[in-house]
Order: C-alpha cells, then structure tokens, then sequence
C-alpha cells in the first residue's frame, strides 16, 4: 500500500484545538519538573543559608540581621583563610595552566594523541579524598619523598611537611596539581586539534618558528576555551577542601585552611551553622564576581 | 411504618451486618494479636541459654583467643556484677515484650551493632531499630531531632563532650529511676565515668557510660631498652615528663625510622587534649567557680611548654597528627615513646592491627616536680535516652545490655576501641592478659582528671586547639596562646548567656568529677 492510499482511506484527523491558554503554558509544563527539581536542589539551599546567614544559636534561632557578616568582616581567621585560599588557587592554577599547556602543545600533532589522552585523564578518575590519602601517604605518613631525595644524595633527613606553611601549601598545590592538571589538557588538546590546520600551514610558510606559530597564533584563537578551562577550575580551587581536610586539616597553624574548610569547620567542628552560612554566603559572592570577572575579560574569540 | 424493601439488602440489614462484622473484624483482629504476643512469649528462648551464648567463643575474634588461648567459656568479667547476667530477665519480658525501641548509631557502626543487639531481643523481646546517621552530621541531626519535640529515636550513642550541650537543654531522660529499678551496677563504673559521662550538674543520671576512654603513655620496650640499658618498666622507665624531654633526642635516633616522641597536635580538639593531658599533671584546673577561665595559668603554660619541648624530637607531621595519624604511625612502628589513648596500647599486640607485637609497654603517667598524678580521662562517649522517647525504660534496658559488663569486656578483648568502665571488668586478671594497658588503666582511673561537659565544651576545645596548634609551629609562645584562647572561651561562655546570674552547670556538683586523685597516694 503506497502513501497516497494510505491518506485516501483514512479520514484526516480534525487538528485537536487547544485553548490559547494552555497553547501558551504547554512549554512550560514540559519544562516545569526539571525547573522545579532544579530550583529544590540549588535555589532553596541557597536561599537557607541566606536565612541561616542572619539567624544565631543551635537549639534557639535568633535573628541577627547582618552581625554574623560583620563579625566575619573583622574576624581574622577568616580572612586568614581567604588569603590562603588566594595564595593556594594562584599558585594551583597556574601549575596546572602552564603544565597543562606545554603536555597539549607538545602532544597534540602526535599521532599517539589518543593514547596521551587516556594516560593522562587517568588521575581524574580518582575520588580526591583517595587521592588526598595517597599524597599524604607519600609526603607524611610513608616519608616516601624524604626516602626518595635522601637515595638520590639530598639528606636531609625526614623532612616535616606539616610543620612548615611553605611545605604543607607544597603539598596541598602537588596533590590538586596531580589529580587536576589533565582537565586542562584534555581541554586545551580538544582546542589545539580544532584549530584550522591551514592557518598554521600558512603561517610555517611564511617561516614562522613554531615558538612564534603557537604564541602568536594558537594561543590567541584558543583564549575562549583557555578561559572556560580556568573559570571551571578556579571555582574549583577556590572550594577546595578534601586535600584540606584529609592533609593537613590548615596546619600549621591555620596557615592552610581554606575558606571552605573554614566554613567546615565552623559548621560541623563548632556547631556555628549562622555564622558559617554568612561565611558561605560571601564565598558564593566572591566566587560569582571572580567568574564573571575572568569570562568578560577572557571570553573574546581568538578569531576576533 | 411499613418497610420498604428493594431486592435483598435493606439499609437496615446494611447496617446491621457492617457493625456486625467490624465488631468481628476488630475483635478478631484483637484476639489474634493477643494470641500473636502470647505465642511469641511463650516461643522466647530461655533467657541462661541465650546468656550462655554471650560468651568469648562468639564474641570474640578466633585469631585472639589463639593468640591468647582463651576459652570459649572463659570469663572476662565477673559474672556477679555483670547486669547480663544480673537482670530479671522474665520480669523485663512481662513489662516490655513487643516494644519497639529506635537507636540512633553512628553509620560506620550499625552492622556491628545491628549483630551485637540480637541477643537483647532474644533475652528481652524488645525490638531495636537502628537509626544509622554520618557520624561528621551526627551532632546537627540530634539536635535538628531534638529541636523537633518529636526525636526519631529513643536512644543514642554520642561523643561525651557533648552530654553538656544536650543535657543543659532537658533533650535526655533522667535515668535514675530505671538504674534502681532494674539495679544497674552503678558501683562497678569507676567515679570518674560515672561522673562525667553519666551524672551531670545537679540534674541526676543522664547518660550510661559507653566507650571508657583514657590517655596513656605507652612505650616500645626494645627502645627503651637501647636507651636505658635496661628493661622497660611501667614506674620507673619515665618517671617524670622532664625525664622524657631528656630522653626525646635518644629515643629519636636509637633506631632507624623510629622517632622519639608521638602526639596529636592537630588543630582544634586534638592538640587540646594532649595538652589537658600533660597539664593536668602541672595541676591544670579549666574554671575557677565562677565559671571563669584558668587555665591560662602556671599549670597550663607548663603544659604547653612540655610539648613544646617534646615536639623537637616528634614524628614528623605532629603539627597535623590526629588520632587515626598518630594510631597508624605508633602501630606500625614508627614511634618510640607515644601518648595517646588506651587502644593503641592494646592495638600494638594484635598482629592484625600492628606490627609492634609484645614489643610494647603502657606506662603510668609521668608525674612532674610541685604537680600530681592525674592521668587524663578524655573524650569517649556516652549512651543516653532522648526526654521524648515514647519508650523511655525499653530504650534504657536496651542501652543497659549493650554497656554491660561482658559485652565491654569482649569489646576490650576484640581490641576494637570500645572500652569498658567498670572495676570487675578492668581488674579481671585474664581480660589484663588479653588488654596490655589495663593493669595500669585500672590504677590510673582511681586518679583521673577529666574536663566538665559544659555546654559548647566542644566548641571550646576547637577554639584553644587552634591556638595551641599555633604555638607548637612557633607561632605564638604558650601564654599568649593560652590568654587568647581564655578570652575565646570567655567569649563562647558570654555568647550562650553565661556570666549574667546564670551558670553553664552547677560548679559544685561538676568539681567533684574533675580529679578523683584528691588526697590518695600513688597507686605504686
């Protein structure tokens, strides 16, 4: 039976009439349940720890308008931890980009990219608090990196990673650097290969370096992608905390204990959950403009 | 009136076999629930042969009792003071049969004691259910519980330190009425438990004392050995903490990989309490009766000093050293002198757990020149029944069975860091075979110090552990840390509305707890 005899014995279907009421919400219906899925899991935790932000006490809940941010404000602990949270993300994401960088510019003409490409996604497949474990384990608890350097002439006996701000922050950058590094490269490699190959074709022609090629050419058109990969992994860092947690819990001395552990342990250590939502508050803010911040200045096309 | 009827069913006949036939349904419904009770009594186990399968051979893992060649029957307690075996068991049965009770439990725990209370709805025909919560979100879900008026649960389990945030606001039931009813042995609980993780302020018996800690010194022998040129020996191998700053640098390099000294220093609540642990032998006292804080005193600074000096010849890493840390570097063997809780002195013999084997030694706690012996009982935790359990005494029975004497006993045996209180228990010479550090635990509770559970306690061991983990990196010097930390505390007292007519506890009935070594000698 062919198409036309198909239509010729059935009757056309009258179109179903719908009122212009529900023509107009039918989207909205289809979208509503994952609108309202959406909103439950980010907007009403967002908007409680508003709430809680101006509330203080465990058992009673009293209202204290906006003193629990103006004791943050002038708590130095906090911004203590503000500061280690700066000093720990620049440092980190600089590691990471530069790193990151180098491996995909060296790797993504070779013909063994695919293989890099697994090799190196392999440390992101890691939960982070085992990951945390492991670095503890070889730079404290195992003395692996004493017993390491102390082999190959540098004896400095057991060296006490905890106990020196510059060397727990060491720690902290290497294991974050470990695990995180691939994101990039994996983005930055994607960014590489889809670059028009004529272009830098065009440009050996003319006799371009390859210094000159990837300076002047490739990192420019990559600069969108370059600032998605660093926006994603700055809000990374910034909330940083298994490392924090399982390596040094800010020893020594608070010296590096990020806001998120801050906001972890004032919550759950001191039971001070208004003061710690007004904590959490602020860092939602601070990470936000950062954000926002980086993507206006970065996010330009390269072609452009 | 004549009846009009249509077909079979009138609506008088409607109603006549609808009541007819609930009050069957109901009555029905009674009776077999009745015959159900009745049946399920009557199918209970014999409670002497429920009882005697609560024994070692069970209980206890098989690699220990080869280790230590128990016997299954063999007695770690004493059975005459063991509630147990103590207990009307058939008296409970008529008053409690059928009940439900809901025990709020730790998540990483609720297998184990999902296994260990089979035997209690054997004995006693009361249901337990767990209520297994995240123990970082246990705190917040009490009280969010709590705070409800209606707690999902009828018991539970908790850290210690924290009885004074729960008990100040009337959360947990007064339990002295069932002890005396139900005679549990509160004579056999050393004071300094039954003071602290029990009693509290003037409001009576709140909570049944649970995992029974203590902080001990204990020492690897082979090392000691080296060092003194003798055997290691529990009074006289470090007699004072002077003695072992002396001995730090030697412990240190007397064999390779093995560091002098061990102790939590993290921050927060653990470089408080091995700080509370070392002062309270300077004489170190938290409060004066005004609820004022003191221990920015003499006592404290020494305290603080003493670690200080004992953390030049530390295991790397003891800025950041918590328990599990610390725990992990003591029993495989890296540290030659470590202070810490009574299980690492019991963990060290299991060869599962430690590869120190026999080669370790629980001290008695150094003593210091002008200051006296208060070995410290810190943290543990507690077992208390929530004001609005609805089966307040079944929830007691319940928590009654999983303290008692055998149970903790095999605990202790099993070497799992749950550890009893009670006199009989710890001074029962074989469990001593089984548990290295309880010949001198034992002797070492009848002097313990131990810090008031105020509320926000915890909150205040956080604050000074901050501080203290500042000075142990050089950050501050002791005074400045510890004056700091008494106006951090003073804070949190001010913030909860204490110092204005109104005390966080009563000073009198919570001194009594602090040191329990007043006016007796030296137990050696």
């Amino acid at each position: 039976m062919n198409s036309v005899a198909m239509t010729s014995s059935f009757p056309k279907r009258a179109p179903v009439r719908r009122s212009p009421f529900l023509r107009k919400a039918f989207p909205y219906f289809l979208v509503g349940p994952a609108v309202v899925y959406l909103l439950g899991i980010t907007l009403y935790p967002g908007i409680y720890a508003i709430y809680r932000s101006l509330m203080t006490g465990k058992f009673k809940l009293d209202y204290v308008g906006l003193d629990n941010y103006r004791e943050l404000l002038v708590d130095s602990v906090f911004w203590a931890s503000l500061g280690n949270t700066m000093i720990l993300g620049v440092i980190t994401l600089l590691s990471e980009f530069v790193i990151a960088l180098t491996l995909a510019a060296l790797v993504y003409r070779d013909p063994w990219v695919k293989a890099w490409r697994i090799l190196f996604l392999l440390p992101m497949l890691f939960m982070p608090s085992a990951v945390s474990f492991l670095w503890k384990l070889i730079f404290n608890d195992g003395r692996i990196i004493s017993d390491l350097m102390s082999r190959i002439g540098f004896n400095f006996g057991t060296i006490d990673f905890m106990s020196s701000t510059s060397l727990a922050r060491l720690v902290l950058v290497v294991t974050d650097v470990w695990q995180w590094t691939p994101f990039l490269f994996i983005i930055f490699v994607a960014a590489l290969q889809g670059m028009d190959k004529e272009v830098e074709e065009a440009a050996r022609l003319d006799g371009a370096s390859w210094r000159r090629i990837f300076f002047n050419i490739s990192l420019p058109m990559m600069r969108p992608v370059i600032a998605i990969g660093l926006v994603l992994r700055g809000i990374d860092i910034i909330t940083m905390f298994a490392p924090v947690h399982i390596i040094t819990q800010g020893s020594p001395g608070g010296n590096t204990e990020t806001l998120s552990y801050f906001i972890y342990r004032t919550a759950f250590r001191s039971f001070e959950q208004g003061y710690a939502s007004a904590a959490s508050v602020l860092l939602l803010i601070a990470t936000v403009f950062l954000a926002q911040t980086l993507v206006r200045r970065f996010f330009k096309s390269g072609v452009e | 009136m004549q009846t009009k009827t249509t077909g079979i069913l009138t609506r008088r006949s409607l109603l006549k076999s609808t009541a007819a036939a609930s009050a069957a349904l109901v009555s029905g419904i009674g009776g077999v629930s009745l015959f159900n009770v009745n049946r399920a009594f009557a199918d209970m186990m014999n409670p002497a042969d429920v009882l005697k399968s609560i024994n070692v051979g069970k209980y206890v893992k098989k690699e220990y009792r080869e280790q230590y060649k128990l016997g299954d029957n063999d007695e770690l307690w004493d059975a005459s003071k063991d509630w147990i075996r103590t207990a009307d068991w058939e008296a409970i049965r008529k008053e409690h049969a059928g009940k439900t009770v809901r025990f709020a439990i730790g998540a990483a725990d609720r297998e184990s004691a999902a296994d260990g209370l089979k035997p209690f709805f054997e004995l006693s025909g009361i249901k337990v259910e767990l209520v297994p919560i995240p123990d970082d979100s246990m705190y917040d879900k009490v009280v969010a519980e709590f705070l409800s008026g209606n707690a999902g649960f009828d018991a539970m389990q908790f850290f210690s330190p924290w009885l004074g945030d729960f008990a100040a606001q009337g959360f947990l039931k007064p339990l002295d009425e069932y002890a005396a009813k139900w005679k549990l042995p509160l004579s056999d609980f050393y004071e300094t438990y039954l003071m602290n993780y029990g009693y509290w302020s003037d409001k009576g018996l709140l909570g049944i004392p649970f995992d029974c800690d203590i902080q001990q010194v204990h020492v690897r022998k082979s090392i000691i050995k080296k060092v003194l040129g003798k055997d290691a020996d529990r009074v006289n191998s470090i007699p004072t903490y002077d003695e072992m700053i002396r001995l730090a640098p030697e412990l240190n390099k007397a064999e390779k990989g093995v560091n002098g000294i061990g102790m939590m220093c993290a921050r927060g609540f653990w470089a408080t309490y091995t700080w509370q642990h070392i002062a309270a032998q300077y004489g170190l006292e938290l409060f004066n009766d005004k609820w004022e804080p003191t221990f920015n005193n003499d006592a404290g600074v020494k305290g603080l000093e003493t670690i200080v000096a004992l953390s030049k010849h530390a295991i790397e890493g003891v800025a950041a050293a918590d328990w599990p840390t610390n725990r992990a570097a003591f029993l495989g063997g890296q540290i030659a002198c470590n202070i810490s809780w009574q299980d690492s002195g019991t963990q060290a013999t299991r060869p599962d757990q430690s590869k120190l084997g026999d080669d370790v030694l629980t001290i008695y706690e150094p003593r210091v020149e002008g200051g006296r012996f208060a070995p410290p009982n810190i943290a543990g935790s507690t077992s208390c029944v929530a004001a609005t359990s609805p089966e307040p005494e079944a929830a007691f029975l319940m928590l009654a069975f999983l303290t008692s004497g055998s149970i903790m006993a095999m605990n202790e045996a099993n070497a799992n860091g749950v550890a009893p209180g009670y006199k009989s228990v710890l001074a029962n010479e074989k469990l001593r075979s089984v548990s290295q550090p309880a010949k001198v635990w034992a002797d070492d509770l009848d002097y313990a110090w131990c810090a008031p559970r105020l509320p926000n306690g915890f909150q205040m061991d956080q604050e000074i552990g901050f501080l203290i983990n500042k000075v142990v990196v050089g950050e501050l010097k002791p005074k400045e840390a510890l004056d700091q930390a008494a106006e951090k505390v003073k804070a949190i007292m001010t913030k909860n509305g204490f110092y204005v007519g109104k005390d966080p506890a009563s000073f009198t009935a919570m001194s009594k707890g602090t040191w329990m070594g007043a006016g007796k000698k030296l137990p050696f």
